[in-house]
């Protein structure tokens, strides 16, 4: 933040003309952790307004914490007199000694400049001495503050602790100073720590070097997850006086954390840090072979349960166990976190008779000692009785008893793999499986276009007719093809001539002794068969029955041209049948 | 392929035997995801399952063989067993509608006898019809139109209970939990509260998908949200 701007309209009439512009601060020595409030003013300003404050190379040495602006209006006599004010809350960023300004303004079109201010921020007072004390071992975990009316600081119980041993972090405000507001708290950043809130303390009257203080205390539980330097950060409070606004800041802390001793831990610890103790119990002590029974696993205790894993069941000889359930139930006692970690397991005896679990165990690192631990628990005894027990009864003799299960077992696998398609979906998606339905459709289909026609040929009978008429013709003149090669021709026309007569007969519905060559033509007039055609028919009954009655045959190739003639002949009658149907 | 499947299948019962549980899974996951859709494999992926403790995903894969064995005892009691040793004992069992009591035939049938049900009840009646299109005599005729409405019936109720039973499982599809304790949470993400926990084995009815996380519902009509990976489908 660079640059800030505020417009401030001045209004009103007879206003001294004469402008001045000056800057102060409330101290001008304090420490690296005290805030300083500047404010720069404009007095017997016009109207106009109040532009830009160019804070140069203040924000290098002094970080702007707060910005605020007022105004002010004086009546004397006739004479008003208006000033203006921009305070700036500041905190130093280093020691040393610093000047503050010039800081140029821009007030109605004239750049005003402020004089330069000297300030010396110095080391905090009293910390040789509490370093000192450290040194010499003193331990200080609360820290006396010997500071004026108001301080604060950030504490630590320890300052080498173990990854993941508890650290209480408490921060102090000492206070005996009128406060206009509540303070605006603002933690410390502790990153590489999981933190949890412990709670707060206070305000309570306490007496620190003779002096009487409100002291309120919060305070945090820190467990610090890698090993190495970590810093808790400095924590703020913002402070409301009669006199301005004040910033108070702690300074950060550093943690020298130590990792685990190395080569000294037990094979199945996993990472636990604390003090913790193991704790286990079934829910019944007596149960069937393949009766499922819980059992518990409790660890609690004190510490990182974060850093407590899940407990796990070694393999037990004569069960078969399964999944856990698990609770964990975070507490705090005193300062001190902790709480429980629960893990519920099933069990499944396989065989009866006294069966043992355990002994349980489980490995953590207890800081305080400085050196790992095994927690044991257990052994566990479970009687274990048969699946089903059969009454011994009879008076005397052997009676035959009922086979005893021992124990529950699922069943043994399949030893074939069986069909390997089994839902049956899969074959509704084959066009195989459609056309396979679809024949019974299709035969169906087929039986009734065949009764169907057979309906027709009974009920109608020139359609009878004309099918049968054509099936007829083309029966004999396919006897007379197979008589084409035979010496004697007779045969041959009249199998031809037999053809034409019954077609004719069937088609006019008179008997065939009526059809001869003589009579077709009027016959076939009737079906309005063209001329040409009846002239065709008429020489080709003609050609037959002359070589019948003469007795004369024809050569094969005479017989032949007789064959296609009549069958051009039904050709052109079947044609002449279709155009008159339409 | 016929090989490899019985080749992997025979393997696999040499591991199971020798007490190899996980090597017998790999075995029956590998014939499975080759296309192979057995009950048996089914069945024996749950048993090995069943013996390395993971009881959640074995109940899946006995449910699913005995949707493809619905007849078979072995199958029902390794499940039942496997259900017993689930850590929420209050399981509120779905109440059986209507629909599931009148079409309950389709829980005795896989989806292949299913299919043949209804191709032969189809057949049956195609021949009767074409008995009574090509009988003569009025005995043949009422004779065929008696047998048409029966199998008529049986036609039309068995695809009836298909449909059903296809409408139910798509709308209410089953998962059950395969992991140890799950939290189930008001809405899809760790943001939110976790309103109950089940465990594993636990059978849930899977709701809509979101992101990695699933709705589902018990039996008792409870909601909430999973992650995705702590169930699986039936």
């Amino acid at each position: 933040v660079g640059e800030w701007a505020l417009w401030l309209v001045v209004v009103g009439g007879g206003i001294a003309q004469a402008q001045t512009i000056d800057a102060r601060v409330d101290k001008t020595r304090l420490t690296i952790e005290e805030s300083l409030q500047l404010t720069v003013t404009i007095s017997g300003g016009g109207q106009a307004s109040l532009g830009e404050v160019d804070l140069g190379a203040l924000e290098k040495t002094f970080e702007i914490v707060n910005r605020s602006s007022s105004q002010n209006i004086n009546m004397v006599g006739n004479q008003v007199s208006v000033s203006q004010s921009i305070n700036f809350l500041l905190m130093p960023r280093a020691v040393g000694k610093f000047k503050i300004g010039p800081l140029s303004v821009n007030y109605g079109g004239r750049t005003l400049k402020t004089q330069v201010i000297e300030v010396e921020v110095v080391g905090e007072r009293g910390r040789e001495v509490v370093e000192e004390r450290e040194r010499e071992g003193v331990k200080e975990p609360e820290r006396v503050p010997v500071r004026g009316d108001l301080d604060i600081e950030t504490t630590v119980d320890k300052k080498e602790p173990y990854v993941h041993e508890q650290v209480i972090v408490t921060f102090h405000f000492y206070n005996r100073a009128r406060l206009m507001d509540q303070p605006t708290y603002e933690p410390p950043e502790m990153n590489g720590f999981r933190v949890e809130e412990l709670g707060s303390e206070g305000p309570v009257q306490e007496i620190v070097a003779g002096q009487a203080y409100s002291v309120q205390r919060i305070r945090y539980a820190a467990f610090p997850l890698q090993s190495g330097e970590l810093t808790i950060g400095p924590a703020r409070l913002q402070l409301g006086l009669f006199d301005g606004n004040r910033i108070l800041q702690t300074r950060p802390v550093t943690l020298k954390v130590k990792p685990l001793p190395e080569g000294q831990a037990p094979a199945n610890f996993k990472g636990a840090v604390g003090q913790f103790k193991l704790t286990a119990g079934l829910d019944r002590g007596e149960v069937p072979v393949g009766e499922p029974v819980k059992l518990k696993v409790t660890i609690s205790g004190t510490g990182d349960l974060k850093s407590v894993p899940d407990f796990d069941l070694p393999s037990q000889s004569g069960f078969r166990q399964y999944s856990a359930s698990q609770e964990e139930r975070t507490t705090v006692a005193g300062n001190r976190c902790g709480g429980e970690k629960v893990t519920e397991f099933v069990l499944v005896p396989r065989a009866e008779g006294v069966q043992t679990i355990g002994p349980l165990e489980f490995s953590f690192f207890d800081p305080q000692a400085g050196k790992y631990r095994t927690a044991q628990a257990g052994p566990l005894t479970l009687r274990v009785t048969p699946g089903t027990v059969e009454e011994e009864g009879g008076a005397g003799g052997f009676a035959p008893a009922a086979v005893k299960l021992l124990r529950r077992d699922i069943r043994y696998i399949k030893p074939s793999l069986g069909r390997r398609d089994e839902t049956g979906w899969g074959v509704v998606k084959r066009p195989s499986f459609w056309g396979f339905h679809a024949l019974p459709v299709v035969v169906l289909l087929g039986v009734a276009g065949y009764q169907r026609r057979r309906a027709a040929l009974a009920a109608d009978t020139p359609y009878a007719r004309a099918v049968r008429s054509n099936r007829a013709a083309k029966k004999w003149l396919k006897e007379a093809e197979k008589l084409l090669g035979e010496e004697e021709s007779v045969a041959f026309h009249e199998a031809v001539a037999k053809g034409m007569r019954e077609y004719v007969a069937t088609k006019a519905n008179v008997p065939l002794a009526t059809v001869a060559a003589d009579t077709v033509g009027d016959l076939l007039r009737a079906f309005e068969v063209e001329e040409e055609m009846v002239g065709e028919v008429r020489a080709c009954l003609e050609e037959c029955e002359f070589a019948k009655f003469s007795g004369r045959g024809t050569g094969r190739e005479g017989r032949k041209t007789t064959l296609e003639r009549a069958r051009r002949c039904l050709e052109g009658l079947e044609r002449a049948k279709r155009r008159a149907e339409g | 392929m016929g090989d490899e499947v019985t080749h992997l299948f025979n393997e696999a019962a040499d591991h199971y035997r020798a007490g190899q549980y996980e090597a017998a899974a790999r075995n029956y996951e590998r014939i499975l995801a080759l296309g192979v859709e057995s009950g048996a494999v089914h069945y024996n992926l749950g048993n090995a399952l069943f013996q390395m403790g993971k009881l959640g995903r074995a109940i899946v894969e006995y449910e699913r063989a005995l949707r493809l064995l619905p007849r078979d005892d072995d199958v029902a009691t390794n499940l039942a067993y496997a259900q017993s040793l689930r850590l929420d004992e209050v399981q509120e069992e779905k109440q059986s509608g209507i629909g599931e009591r009148i079409f309950r035939v389709t829980k005795w049938l896989n989806g292949g006898e299913q299919v043949r049900m209804v191709s032969a009840t189809y057949w049956v009646l195609m021949l009767l019809l074409l008995v009574r299109m090509v009988g003569k005599g009025v005995a043949a005729r009422m004779g065929t139109a008696y047998g048409m409405w029966i199998v008529g019936v049986v036609g039309i109720y068995l695809l009836l209970a298909i449909g059903y039973e296809q409408y139910q499982s798509a709308r209410e599809p089953r998962v059950v939990v395969v992991q140890k304790e799950v939290d189930v949470r008001g809405g899809p993400g760790e943001t939110f509260e976790t309103v109950f926990q089940v465990h594993e084995g636990t059978e849930l009815i899977q709701g809509e998908k979101r992101g990695g996380w699933t709705e589902v519902k018990l039996g008792s009509g409870e909601e909430g949200w999973v992650r995705k990976d702590a169930v699986e489908k039936i």
